[in-house]
């Protein structure tokens, strides 16, 4: 039993934490959110650099050979740092490339200067069809899909999903610009027949969704590890009535509730993180630990906004972008009760999964 | 990040699991149930006390200087996650903190006498901190302890004494100092009162959960002065101590992990063609009690590891007692739900789901937002602690 770091993850920790907060500055962000396309370019280049995209990608494939634990330890920095770089996406879909055995594609989205876009959604909105190698329909609000080089798409053989890989910039595939609600770029993607690889079958789909999901709840951790060091400062010097604000027992029992919110939070995430390192399927405590960051991210921002009072609106504070990131991160996959739904079901087909 | 347990305290839960189901026996739960309202006390629940201690099961945390096994905090942990399980009502305070406490503070003579009947089993503590006037705010107790020569004379009243009834020595805290010299807290002391003592009596208060509690008179009760514990005046760093201690037996998450099993187990169930389980509701809610009781178990095995670690923070403790309560009052809220309304069914019901266990449990959870410190004074520990908030000030 060991719930500690190793010297290799918190260098890892501390390498990426400070690259993204050195470029995850207002004056930095802003420029690019009112550009519409939340990317630091410049980021992204030294983050490939460093290394920091490909930490859980095996070394003869030119990564560090970590574990998937690692690569979510890399998400919580992002968290914490709000930083304007598609981490998750790009990381989770290259593990998954190299799961999938398509070394010759991972090795030119390695070395490639831009990122890939990874969706694991087969709900109504995803009507993408497989005929002759070909993808044909609509799936919406995939994250960092413009300018992507390529994406990862679930699509339906007759009733069956399988997982596909569809290079950008090709005849057929057209990308609309969604913006998320953290302000990061989404995509509707409308193919029509577009070429694609397939990667594997529902089992493959269902190991990247699990990443996906477990790589959200790394960066919710971070979101409400930061937000809770800022609120903790602001209660700290700000007085109301001549006294400081954490002085009244009312807030500092709030923080208490954050404090053990995150707490949980970040044990769950680290937990389902280092499960998915050793086993290809963990989908209790992946889902379990979904519940919580959708609950905890809706409860620690609501009690950190309001503890800030009108500045925890105010765009000019530096609050604001923890409080969207955190809705993001709450609802686009698998928010707490569709996730409860998916672990009910599991429950009631595998209780052996959930024994304790 | 590695959650499991090692090979070996895997093989030491399993073992315990099957010792302590073949200590449970049918007599004995019948005396537990049905006589003594889970607590013990009765002549099973002593013969099965003494055959744990017999068989080296109790004190595995204690140095083997002591007559421990010299085991971490890990194993102390599975100890008490596996006992609990079982619905034994086992004595923990008095083996996972009044004992270790006497070794750290206890005179020779009283170390030399009372440790290896702890370790036997042929002793049970009760602790008398909290009076009429004075609960969690401690250090204005009133109960007095004179020294008379060798001796103490005490004089005073504790309520919710809980096992003082049946058990063995009263875990008191006095006052000895009276003088203005000393802080209110500085004037305490921790002396072992033997409930044998003339002077000594007890009353019960039955409690909401079928449970029994206590108040208990101490009239010119005289007391050998090598039962002090620690110094005179010395008593807040005994009870502090021992209230540390305390923290990582209260929130054991074995009793929760045990209703869970049979609740899973009976939702499971084909009744007439059906399981409750295929119902969407019960499945969220099993959802939602996997979530909470998988986080919580995360949260002590932690928190162990911390103590074997040395890195347990008291910010962590704390929040983790309050994490333990509202995950309890949650996960039993819902547990209760998923069996309908033969929830409601008492103790000794026919067609009672669980023996009524869960009932009880619910009924009974309310206390743990107070007992071993209240929640509110947890929080602004958390905060204080584990943030560095300002103190809060109290009038």
């Amino acid at each position: 039993m060991d719930f500690g770091l190793q010297d290799i993850e918190r260098e890892i920790c501390e390498l990426a934490e400070s690259m993204l907060r050195d470029f995850s500055t207002p004056e930095r962000l802003s420029p690019l959110e009112e550009s519409g396309l939340r990317v630091d370019r410049e980021l992204w280049k030294a983050l490939k650099e460093a290394g920091v995209t490909t930490v859980g990608i095996d070394s003869e494939h030119g990564g560090a050979g970590l574990g998937f634990g690692e690569v979510c330890l890399v998400l919580e920095q992002a968290g914490k740092t709000v930083a304007a770089a598609p981490l998750l996406t790009h990381s989770v879909a290259l593990l998954t490339l190299q799961r999938a055995g398509a070394l010759e594609e991972l090795r030119r989205y390695v070395a490639a200067d831009g990122w890939l876009a990874a969706s694991a959604r087969v709900d109504h909105d995803n009507s993408l069809q497989e005929a002759n190698g070909r993808l044909t329909g609509v799936i919406s609000a995939t994250p960092y899909a413009p300018q992507a080089e390529a994406f990862l798409v679930p699509a339906r053989t007759g009733g069956d999903w399988s997982l596909y890989l569809v290079p950008a910039g090709q005849q057929g595939v057209q990308v609309e610009g969604q913006l998320g609600t953290d302000q990061s770029p989404m995509g509707r993607l409308t193919l029509k027949s577009a070429e694609a690889a397939k990667l594997g079958d529902a089992t493959l789909l269902e190991w990247l969704r699990q990443r996906l999901i477990a790589g959200s709840c790394a960066i919710q951790t971070g979101v409400v590890e930061e937000v809770m060091r800022i609120t903790t400062d602001w209660v700290c010097e700000h007085e109301v009535f001549g006294v400081k604000e954490g002085a009244f027992q009312a807030v500092s029992q709030r923080m208490a509730d954050v404090y053990i919110d995150v707490m949980t939070l970040q044990l769950m995430s680290r937990h389902a993180a280092s499960a998915l390192a050793s086993q290809d399927d963990a989908i209790a405590d992946v889902l379990a630990a979904k519940i919580l960051a959708g609950d905890v991210g809706h409860r620690v921002l609501a009690a950190c906004q309001h503890l800030h009072g009108g500045v925890g609106h105010d765009r000019s504070y530096r609050l604001w972008r923890y409080a969207v990131a955190a809705k993001q991160n709450e609802l686009a996959i698998a928010c707490s009760s569709e996730a409860a739904a998916a672990l009910g079901a599991v429950i009631a087909s595998r209780p052996e999964l959930v024994a304790l | 990040m590695q959650t499991a347990f090692t090979a070996e305290q895997e093989e030491l839960r399993q073992y315990l699991r099957r010792y302590m189901s073949e200590l449970m026996t049918p007599e004995l739960k019948h005396e537990l149930v049905n006589t003594y309202g889970n607590e013990g006390g009765g002549p099973l629940y002593r013969a099965a006390l003494r055959r744990m201690g017999a068989d080296g099961l109790i004190g595995l945390g204690w140095p083997v200087e002591l007559g421990g096994k010299g085991h971490g905090p890990i194993e102390q942990y599975i100890f008490i996650e596996e006992v609990t399980r079982s619905g034994f009502p086992f004595p923990y305070l008095t083996s996972e903190s009044m004992g270790p406490a006497i070794a750290e503070f206890g005179s020779p003579e009283l170390r030399k006498e009372l440790l290896p009947k702890i370790l036997g089993g042929e002793v049970v503590i009760a602790i008398g901190y909290t009076e009429p006037g004075a609960g969690t705010d401690l250090a204005a107790l009133k109960t007095r302890a004179e020294r008379q020569g060798d001796e103490y004379v005490i004089n005073g009243a504790k309520v919710f004494t809980s096992l003082g009834h049946f058990a063995d020595y009263i875990w008191l805290a006095v006052r000895t100092a009276h003088d203005d010299k000393h802080a209110r807290h500085k004037g305490l002391s921790l002396i072992l009162v033997p409930t044998n003592s003339p002077g000594f009596s007890h009353a019960p208060i039955y409690t909401v959960a079928d449970g029994h509690t206590n108040q208990t008179f101490y009239d010119n009760v005289r007391v050998p002065a090598r039962n002090l514990i620690g110094e005179e005046n010395g008593g807040w760093a005994v009870i502090t101590s021992q209230l540390n201690r305390e923290r990582l037996t209260l929130m054991n998450p074995g009793t929760a992990n045990l209703v869970y099993s049979q609740v899973l187990e009976r939702v499971h169930e084909v009744r007439d063609g059906t399981r409750l389980i295929d119902q969407p509701w019960v499945q969220m809610n099993m959802a939602r009690i996997y979530a909470a009781l998988k986080t919580l178990n995360l949260a002590c095995r932690k928190q162990a590891w911390g103590i074997a670690q040395g890195t347990l923070t008291a910010a962590e403790a704390s929040a983790i007692k309050i994490l333990g309560y509202e995950t309890f009052l949650a996960t039993f809220r819902q547990m209760l739900e998923v069996l309908g309304p033969d929830a409601t069914l008492r103790r000794g019901s026919p067609g009672v789901p669980l023996e009524g266990m869960l009932d009880v449990l619910y009924r009974t959870t309310p206390v743990y937002g107070f007992a071993g410190g209240t929640n509110e004074v947890m929080r602004d520990m958390v905060a204080q602690m584990g943030l560095g908030l300002p103190r809060v000030k109290r009038a």
